[in-house]
């Protein structure tokens, strides 16, 4: 775990008032560093252009890569190492081969994708969180911004919006990137 | 972003709900203390389960010889449970996959269950290959992995082959997809919970889950995409369990039209079992807010859709044996409805094709006793089904000297009930330890519903005051 740091932190238990929060700290100049929700606010991702996941990208190539040499081992198993004659059919039966050929496919596909998710997430079993408030998981939508940010600015931005503002200590892992 | 809303459609969420109320209502039975008929429940089904387990005992120990099958009846109760249970485990990944895809909002009240019930009938299904194959301990030559026999691999012609494959990937990926979902709702219960050892518990099982923005996005990112593995993927599994009866000779099984018949079927079963065990859970656990009568409703055309489906395959297989003018082929569906397995054929035939027309009707759709009763019944015919298609296919040889019957003995019988042990005890343990509704994804979709309902009362107010 990396050293702790102080935070300023907005709370707000309003969606939309989140989205206006974080579009009028982004106007103000002042850079949010993360943002914290009990469900997903695909708003806040378009105002602070987050660039997309490379996720699908990575599990199509897991998935060819591991589905081509599925398919090749299984040619090789069934034409090369060993050859046996199966009720007439060739040696290399390609249509026998696409059931388990998708199924490796869709297996390391699905897998590879979890897997660097859960890693690029910093999602690991046992891990211990260090959520900067106990309600951002429940109601609370949190915004997360530097010490450095001006303080009179987040103030009053929050006061606007009648959000909580806090300054909180908790570890620079919270931030994820 | 979410498109037109039709103010037609029923709200999915009854009563004006916060985040703080659906965390609390659906919470409750894991926060508090599990009444007695749960302890009931876990009890008797964890005996089911150890009776079970005497039974696999016996058949490992004694080997299949235990069982009722014969040289001419080969495969018993072992593939006719096996094709069930795999059937049940259809609903869950429809409902999560096919209809995240369709954007079916009223998928979140049922999804998380019904993925839970796909884990644990697969692990069901799983059981009975093992146990059929006869010399238990080589049971791992199935798999192709380096050996000293050549090395000799498997044979990747065979659909068996494909049946391992499928189901070992079914398995792993509805887990993946299952826990990649439930992780922020185990974050909710790590910060929600007042309990020292349960934060530690749901601390560990939630991977450090903050909820952050790039969480999140990877999350509906993954969620969205397994979706679309998931999707071929279901359909894949049931359509490889019927190649191993339509790839074979036997008049009655060699049919091309099997593989949609049997993903229908699957999904009629998946559904008939997820109408059950919810319509007892939302009663049991006071869930009426979240799982409507319109879900029930939604859930009761699908039924019907299905039911239709496989009404039809049944109908269209007799037409084919007529119409293909091969005597054997006749013979074999005339011996299915008629012959000494009659009543099995009738009792599929009710259960599958006449029942569940009744919910062209929306008085019966919004029954929810009746919904219970056909639930069962559509559970029954579909085992019915698999015996049908296995036995009645058997039992008559092409060779009349080696014509048999075939009756279960009570090891098998008792590995069935065993399986329903395994399955309602992680079931029981399920329903106690996890969130039974997603309820981030609820969450996700209040505000939509919310302000749905604030416009069916506006509109209301406005006809009121006009008449």
């Amino acid at each position: 775990m990396k050293g702790e740091k102080i935070y300023q932190v907005l709370l707000t238990d309003d969606e939309h008032k989140l989205v206006e929060i974080v579009k009028r700290l982004k106007e103000a100049n002042q850079p949010v560093l993360d943002v914290y929700s009990p469900v997903p606010v695909e708003e806040v991702e378009h105002i602070l252009e987050v660039p997309e996941s490379r996720l699908p990208k990575a599990g199509f190539w897991i998935g060819f890569t591991m589905g081509t040499t599925a398919l090749l081992i299984m040619a090789w198993m069934m034409g090369v190492s060993y050859p046996i004659v199966f009720g007439g059919k060739p040696y290399i039966p390609l249509p026998s081969f696409v059931p388990p050929t998708f199924e490796a496919t869709v297996l390391t596909s699905a897998y590879g994708m979890g897997i660097i998710m859960f890693i690029v997430s910093k999602l690991v079993p046992m891990m211990k969180a260090h959520p900067i408030d106990p309600r951002i998981t429940d109601y609370l939508f949190a915004v997360l911004l530097d010490e450095s940010a001006d303080e009179e600015v987040v103030k009053n931005i929050a006061k606007d919006f009648e959000a909580e503002y806090k300054k909180v200590n908790a570890p620079e892992d919270v931030v994820i990137t | 972003m979410h498109g037109y809303e039709s103010p037609l459609r029923p709200v999915l969420v009854k009563g004006e709900k916060t985040y703080k109320d659906v965390t609390r209502d659906i919470l409750r039975p894991i926060l508090g203390k599990p009444s007695w008929l749960w302890y009931l429940g876990l009890a008797v089904s964890s005996l089911a389960l150890l009776w079970g387990l005497y039974a696999i005992g016996r058949t490992i120990f004694f080997g299949v010889g235990e069982w009722g099958i014969n040289r001419t009846v080969g495969w018993g109760w072992a593939i006719i449970n096996f094709v069930w249970w795999i059937g049940i485990g259809h609903a869950g990944t429809l409902i999560s996959a096919i209809l995240l895809l369709f954007r079916q909002k009223w998928r979140t009240a049922v999804n998380r269950s019904a993925e839970a019930m796909t884990i644990f009938a697969v692990m069901c299904a799983g059981l009975f290959p093992a146990l059929h194959v006869g010399r238990h301990l080589v049971v791992f030559f199935i798999f192709p992995y380096p050996n000293s026999r050549g090395p000799l691999w498997v044979n990747f012609n065979s659909p068996l082959f494909w049946d391992v494959t499928a189901i070992s990937t079914y398995f792993l990926v509805s887990l993946l997809f299952w826990y990649i979902g439930l992780i922020p709702d185990l974050a909710i219960i790590r910060d929600y919970t007042k309990s020292a050892i349960k934060r530690k518990i749901y601390g560990i099982l939630s991977f450090g889950w903050l909820g952050s923005l790039k969480q999140w996005q990877r999350w509906e990112t993954i969620s969205l995409h397994l979706a679309g593995l998931a999707t071929p993927l279901v359909l894949s599994v049931h359509s490889i369990v019927s190649f191993d009866f339509a790839t074979s000779v036997i008049p009655g099984w060699h049919t091309t039209i099997f593989p949609p018949y049997f993903v229908a079927g699957a999904v009629f079963s998946g559904f008939g079992m997820v109408l059950t065990l919810l319509l007892i859970a939302r009663k049991a656990m006071n869930l009426e807010d979240y799982i409507t009568v319109d879900h029930i409703e939604y859930m009761n055309k699908i039924l019907l859709a299905t039911g239709s489906i496989v009404g039809t395959a049944y109908l269209t297989e007799l037409f084919i044996a007529w119409y293909s003018g091969n005597i054997y082929e006749q013979y074999a569906f005339w011996n299915r409805a008629f012959g000494p397995y009659w009543w099995s054929y009738w009792i599929m035939m009710a259960c599958n094709v006449i029942f569940p027309q009744t919910f062209w009707i929306r008085k019966f759709r919004r029954n929810l006793w009746w919904t219970f009763i056909v639930s069962i019944l559509v559970n029954i015919g579909m085992w019915f089904e698999r015996f049908v298609i296995v036995v009645t296919s058997l039992h008559r040889d092409f060779l009349p000297s080696a014509w048999s019957m075939y009756f279960a003995s009570w090891v098998e019988v008792s590995i069935y009930i065993g399986t329903f042990g395994l399955f309602f005890t992680l079931f029981f343990l399920f329903i106690r330890f996890f969130p039974v509704i997603a309820i981030s994804e609820i969450k996700h979709i209040l505000g939509s519903e919310m302000a749905l309902l604030k416009r069916k009362k506006s509109s209301a107010t406005v006809v009121e005051s006009e008449n």
